[in-house]
């Protein structure tokens, strides 16, 4: 080997990646030099070794999740918080309410902007919220179906909201069954033209004001300590009476009570776009209604949702009398759910 | 016919969140079998994957197209990777996280001797390019693994070309050190 010769060449030489004089170069130096040969044969050999090594697929759903967990990131990034301030002069002081301008994540071509008001509640709040306040003047014990369906019945705000309710289910209790009994199908994840991304977003950046937002790579304790990550996550949208017959009959297990504690409201109105003011968009519309009318329930990643560890039981009425909701109102959940041993 | 990145990336970036889908499908393998040799975890790879796609999509409109989308998305990810390694320095080391593949296809042909001493080869080569330095192992893999060119490398690491040829040559030493010293403690012990 001469002096000036590099060996660092031979990987280059190699993996043809020298120029045509250098390549000369190492030729040159291998007819003379048999270490050099042997260098060469050795780094050869490892080459083909490390490329055999073995190579991974992703799972099945990898694309399906990221895309997910894409979106939403989208959303909470885009999101605009304006500082608090009072609902209006009848509202309840503990109320507090936020406009936040989402960006646009429907899918198709229709124009149309989302301005969503987020209202914020608190279990301990939840009366101030909910409406006038319930006298509680049931004299007898309800059952385990009338206590979910009468929690259920005050979360549910009104007609356009939707809220996020985190669902305690236990063994046997399988809430997409419930869901499919009663009518409610399940629409793909990938289907973007619901609202559970942004409802989703909203929910995560609550979370993210009490314990701190999420940068990738960077460990967050306080949330890792407060939250446990939820095991499910499912947005329903659906009749009123759909939903109460699902909720109704997982309420219906004797061996675990369902817990329903609502999280916060969403308030979503959605403003038609320009192509739909110009009449261009009426069949889009009448397409877009037929579809809003299916009961419908979209898995998201439960992953991307987590649950406050301390949870403060939500204080509800049976009174039959405290929210009468039409059966065929339209409803918006998003089922945050934990389950539990027993 | 199947869309080229360029125009799913107009795609997505007009809202249509399907064809980010597509190119998620398109990297995903190539990306989660490159960052599994780097960190040794296949659970760790998964994570630094999602997140490099995630911040992809998120910062989509600031990629420029002066190199390929590939390129782009392995730097993204190669950062995530090291930004990620360096938080949680002290805690579990790479052999000790390194899991088993367990997902070498299985050539029916081969007898059963035969694969038994490949699978011990693997094993071996995969341990000593664990104990490689992180940027020895990083240039190797994207190298061998992923095939990439001088270049490209030197894009996705954000080093000069002539760094990535030593580094390179210099990383196979060690490999193939680390390789027969494993090999001689293995006679000793045997």
């Amino acid at each position: 080997m001469t002096r000036e010769f590099s060996d660092e060449l031979l990987s280059a030489y190699l993996d043809g990646q020298l120029s045509a004089a250098e390549r000369a170069t190492v030729d040159a130096e291998l007819a003379a030099n048999p270490d050099l040969r042997q260098l060469l044969d050795e780094l050869q050999s490892l080459t083909l070794q490390v490329q055999s090594l073995p190579r991974l697929s992703a799972p099945a759903d990898f694309s399906q999740r990221v895309v997910q967990a894409a979106v939403l990131a989208a959303a909470e990034k885009e999101a605009t918080v304006e500082p608090a301030r009072p609902q209006d002069s009848s509202a309840s002081p503990h109320q507090i309410r936020r406009r936040v301008l989402l960006p646009v994540v429907l899918a198709g071509t229709a124009a149309v902007a989302a301005s969503v008001a987020m209202l914020f509640w608190r279990p301990g709040q939840a009366e101030n919220v909910l409406g006038p306040n319930v006298v509680n003047s049931a004299p007898e014990e309800p059952t385990a179906a009338e206590r979910a369906l009468a929690q259920l019945r005050q979360a549910i705000p009104q007609e356009g909201a939707a809220v996020v309710l985190r669902l305690r289910v236990g063994p046997g209790q399988t809430v997409s069954q419930a869901l499919a009994a009663a009518g409610i199908t399940e629409r793909p994840p990938t289907d973007l033209s619901t609202e559970a991304m942004q409802i989703g977003a909203a929910y995560r950046s609550q979370l993210a004001e009490k314990f701190g937002g999420v940068t990738p790579g960077v460990p967050n304790l306080a949330l890792d300590e407060g939250t446990i990550a939820a095991t499910d996550a499912l947005f329903v949208e659906a009749a009123w009476e759909s939903l109460e017959q699902a909720v109704a009959s997982l309420a219906e297990s004797p061996e675990h009570a369902l817990e329903l504690s609502p999280l916060m409201h969403v308030a979503i109105s959605s403003i038609q776009g320009a192509d739909d003011a110009e009449g261009e968009g009426e069949a889009a519309t009448t397409a877009a209604k037929k579809a809003a009318a299916a009961n419908y329930a979209q898995r998201l990643n439960a992953g991307m949702f987590r649950l406050e560890k301390a949870v403060t039981p939500v204080a509800a009425s049976t009174s039959s009398s405290a929210t009468t909701i039409p059966g065929t109102q339209r409803v918006k959940v998003l089922l945050l759910i934990e389950h539990v041993a027993k | 016919m199947a869309q080229d990145d360029g125009e799913l990336i107009h795609a997505t970036l007009r809202g249509d969140s399907a064809a980010f889908g597509q190119l998620v499908h398109r990297y995903q393998d190539r990306l989660l079998t490159a960052l599994y040799h780097v960190s040794g975890s296949r659970d760790e790879a998964e994570d630094v994957a999602q997140e490099a796609f995630v911040l992809a999509y998120v910062k989509l409109t600031l990629f420029a197209g002066s190199s390929s989308f590939y390129t782009w998305l392995y730097r993204i990810a190669f950062n995530t990777a090291i930004s990620r390694r360096r938080k949680r320095r002290g805690e579990a080391s790479v052999e000790q996280t390194r899991d088993t593949t367990g997902s070498e296809p299985h050539d029916d042909a081969e007898p059963a001797e035969d694969r038994l001493l490949r699978q011990e080869r693997a094993a071996q080569v995969q341990q000593a390019l664990a104990r490689l330095p992180d940027e020895f192992r990083r240039v190797l893999v994207l190298r061998e693994m992923d095939g990439c060119d001088y270049d490209t490398i030197a894009q996705i690491l954000e080093l000069p070309i002539g760094t990535v040829r030593s580094r390179l040559h210099r990383a196979r030493l060690h490999l193939k050190e680390q390789l027969s010293a494993a090999i001689t403690d293995r006679h000793d012990r045997g």
